[in-house]
């Protein structure tokens, strides 16, 4: 691939040079005068440090020193040898480029063609003469960008999938709408998506990979409905939709960059130069001013980034909510009676035929509900990989079949948009400070928690039941000691907890790693200790869905050099009952067992509650109490911290 | 230091769940879409603990903006009046459930590529639910004849008809 296309390039390098020897001189030198006069005009006018030409460069400055460096690493993107780190000197290369003879110098095209977005801002700003620098016609980029007729651009952010706190951090992505499309369906826009190439790299290499760069990032483009069918149908993400308020010209802009950025790749880092990083980038080409990369140049968490774009006066325009085809049976099995529930769980399974007549006897709004539950249920089984195509697809049309034949019954009403929106959430980093009380011994605690969201934090915007939680710090000074001391480092705590009920039965599971005091007795009681645990569980809703109540298999691994066989295992149940008593308060009552496995250390347990209680959008205070420890010595623990998000 | 920090931890926490945003996911080309057939089988994400493989890629995926021409697709976009059908056999079963309930955005995605005005919509979605059974005649229809069906029907209707060349 990239041997032909250097092949291409030398071929189109040789014909070049042919022609410039049979074209009259003269031309050459007029061309050359002008050129001289732009580049001298372009010079005067500082273009090469103008805001928008730094963010069609996709530059960054230095962090030490002057200059800068583009975030772009296929050299593709840049015409001038030192085009990356210079400006100036790629600003000269693409006027220079501009007065090409006319071929396709670059990727087939012209150079005009290939960067269509500097041809425009350079023609504006320096003014070219027409008839020294005449336009050339780009079919290819024309065709292309009607195709799309770019308006205004919405920013699209797939929401957390259930069950797996890890989509959390979510994934943004552009959507451009054509003129008139206020009011109408956007599927058929296109949207624009930035992604790494990870080939069939799985596990440890991908992880690895992906956090040091090694994965080229490209653009690409499709129609929206591909990716409303891959977050809403497929992974089962509520889509949030937020349309901006952008002037069609920045709008045009922007897209004509994109074409720029062609078959171009910059290493894509799972952290900081990731999907949301780079379309920040787009969205600053669109508007130099908004200066949205800056902030995020180390660490850009998708729904953070969405949160800046929100928050940027009047940028919102509007923010529409697509529901998953998951939430879209959630909400109607809650309009259905049991019977109803039933009777559409027959049929999806194939164990109730269409003509029973207790379906007969369903008025139509009965009849036609039942239906549509059913097929989307069996829909979503057939997405999940739980039932066979020869199976599903005959029962799916007999379905649809049935429910044609009944007329004059209002649509489903649309499910609620939730109360709060995930850019409305608290914001993940967290920083607390507290004062407790363990086994008689009092201390001040001070925590830090850069991501991300835990059960007990305030539960507007993220999905109930979730916990990921990275690198959580935790530092005591005990009064009576005078020592500050290491309480905890979680590297990473998950917990998802999913209720389960006659149509979705997820196993609910936890896992964490990280170092914590070990508090149950013997040598190595208060030695600091490496933990691994997980467990499996299984959770159901109780009053609706204000109350889980779940139970776990658990298993932990401790290790450190005083326990009596270094490691310690154990293994346990765990129950708990978390309680969203009001959209401020939740309580997460607990109780745990654990058998230790070796012999010699003691069995130990706990039994907790922990509450917490949202003051402000920034602000919240947790209670924390417990009776634990070792079997035969248990002692209280309580504590009390404010937190804030930031 | 707030970087080392935040790589440090993610780095292990990444090594256990790797959850990286917006790795790209396979999508076979379908060509101009008229060769699927309803209730393709298309599988989900399964939740994983490990979900590391779940954003791979495969190899015949096309990158890049200026991707050239793949079947109905030049540069990631479909010509215009091939929208239509594309957008039919991408999304069958989708306009499949709305035609059965005469209601729904992806049957008013389809009215609108196939030239219906607003003031005729409903005219669409009542004819295409009282032709259902004619119009997905069995689950391996393939979205041409769909195609093919719809537009008998259309040209058979006193309203439709004039969206229809015959």
């Amino acid at each position: 691939m990239s041997g032909a296309r250097t092949a291409r390039r030398s071929g189109a390098g040789l014909l070049v040079a042919v022609l410039a020897l049979l074209l009259a001189a003269p031309a050459a030198a007029r061309d050359s005068a002008y050129l001289d006069a732009l580049l001298a005009r372009a010079e005067r006018d500082g273009l090469a440090e103008h805001r928008r030409w730094i963010a069609l460069g996709h530059y960054l400055p230095n962090l030490i020193g002057n200059g800068w460096r583009g975030v772009i690493d296929s050299p593709g993107f840049f015409i001038a040898a030192e085009g990356k780190t210079d400006p100036a000197a790629e600003l000269a290369a693409t006027l220079r480029a501009f007065f090409a003879a006319d071929h396709a110098t670059i990727n087939d095209q012209h150079p005009q063609c290939a960067f269509p977005a500097r041809y425009d801002w350079l023609k504006a700003k320096l003014d070219f003469d027409p008839a020294r620098l005449p336009d050339r016609a780009c079919p290819r980029f024309e065709a292309w960008f009607q195709a799309i007729d770019p308006h205004q651009v919405t920013l699209v952010f797939p929401s957390a999938y259930m069950n797996q706190p890890s989509s959390m951090f979510g994934h943004t992505l552009l959507r451009i709408d054509r003129p008139g499309q206020a009011g109408q369906s956007p599927l058929t826009a296109y949207a624009i998506n930035y992604g790494a190439a990870t080939g069939s790299d799985g596990g440890v290499v991908f992880a690895f990979k992906g956090l040091a760069g090694g994965y080229p990032g490209h653009f690409s483009i499709m129609p929206y409905y591909e990716k409303v069918k891959d977050y809403s149908d497929l992974e089962n993400r509520d889509i949030w939709e937020y349309r901006l308020n952008f002037q069609p010209d920045e709008i045009r802009l922007m897209l004509r960059h994109v074409w720029e950025l062609g078959q171009e790749y910059a290493d894509y880092y799972f952290f900081d130069e990731n999907c949301s990083y780079h379309l920040l980038s787009l969205l600053e080409v669109a508007r130099p001013e908004l200066d949205l990369t800056s902030e995020y140049r180390w660490w850009a968490i998708p729904t953070d980034t969405v949160r800046s774009v929100v928050a940027r006066a009047g940028l919102l325009q509007e923010a529409v909510y697509r529901p998953s085809a998951r939430r879209e049976i959630d909400h109607r099995l809650g309009l259905i009676d049991a019977q109803g529930r039933d009777l559409a769980y027959g049929l999806s399974q194939g164990d109730l035929a269409l003509d029973d007549p207790r379906i007969a006897a369903l008025p139509p709004e009965g009849r036609a509900a039942v239906l549509d539950l059913a097929y989307e249920y069996l829909q979503y089984q057939f997405h999940a990989g739980d039932r066979d195509r020869d199976e599903a697809a005959p029962l799916s049309l007999a379905l649809l079949r049935a429910r044609s034949g009944i007329d004059g019954v209002a649509p489903t009403p649309p499910v609620p948009e939730p109360d709060v929106r995930p850019d409305q959430g608290h914001e993940s980093a967290r920083l607390s400070a507290g004062l407790g009380r363990i086994d008689g011994r009092d201390f001040v605690e001070l925590a830090l928690r850069p991501a991300y969201h835990d059960l007990l934090d305030p539960p507007g915007g993220y999905l109930p039941g979730t916990q990921i939680d990275f690198l959580n710090i935790v530092l005591r000074h005990f009064r009576r000691s005078g020592t500050v001391s290491l309480e905890e480092v979680s590297l990473v705590d998950i917990r998802s907890v999913s209720p389960r009920n006659k149509f979705f039965r997820p196993v609910s599971w936890r896992l964490r790693t990280g170092v914590e005091r070990f508090r149950r007795g013997g040598e190595a009681d208060n030695d600091v200790v490496g933990v691994a645990a997980g467990g499996a569980g299984l959770a159901y809703p109780l009053f609706g869905d204000k109350v889980l109540a779940s139970a776990f298999a658990d298993l932990d691994l401790l290790g450190a050099p005083d326990l009596p066989d270094t490691v310690l295992v154990d293994i346990g149940p765990s129950l708990g009952l978390l309680v969203y008593a009001t959209p401020r308060w939740t309580l997460n009552l607990q109780g745990e067992y654990r058998f230790a496995l070796d012999g010699s250390s003691e069995d130990a347990f706990l039994a907790g509650l922990e509450q917490s209680l949202t003051l402000t959008p920034a602000l919240a205070f947790r209670l924390t109490t417990a009776y634990r420890g070792p079997a035969d010595n248990p002692f209280t623990e309580i504590r009390g911290a404010l937190h804030w998000y930031f | 230091m707030r970087r080392t920090l935040t790589y440090a931890a993610l780095t292990g926490a990444a090594l256990l769940v790797a959850a990286p945003f917006g790795a790209v996911q396979a999508k076979d080309s379908t060509g101009c879409g008229l060769g699927s057939v309803i209730f393709e089988g298309e599988s989900g994400v399964a939740p994983q603990v490990l979900a590391v493989t779940t954003n791979g890629t495969s190899g015949n995926q096309t990158f890049g903006i200026t991707s050239g021409t793949s079947g109905c697709d030049q540069d990631g976009v479909i010509k215009g009046e091939q929208m239509a059908s594309m957008f039919l056999g991408d999304n069958l079963d989708k306009v499949a459930r709305d035609a059965s309930r005469g209601e729904g955005e992806n049957l008013e995605s389809l009215a609108t590529l196939l030239g219906v005005e607003r003031q005729h919509h409903a005219d669409f979605y009542r004819a295409t639910r009282q032709n259902f059974g004619a119009i997905f005649a069995s689950e391996n229809v393939t979205a041409g004849q769909v195609l093919a069906s719809l537009k008998q029907v259309m040209a058979e209707d006193a309203v439709l008809r004039r969206y229809v060349q015959v």
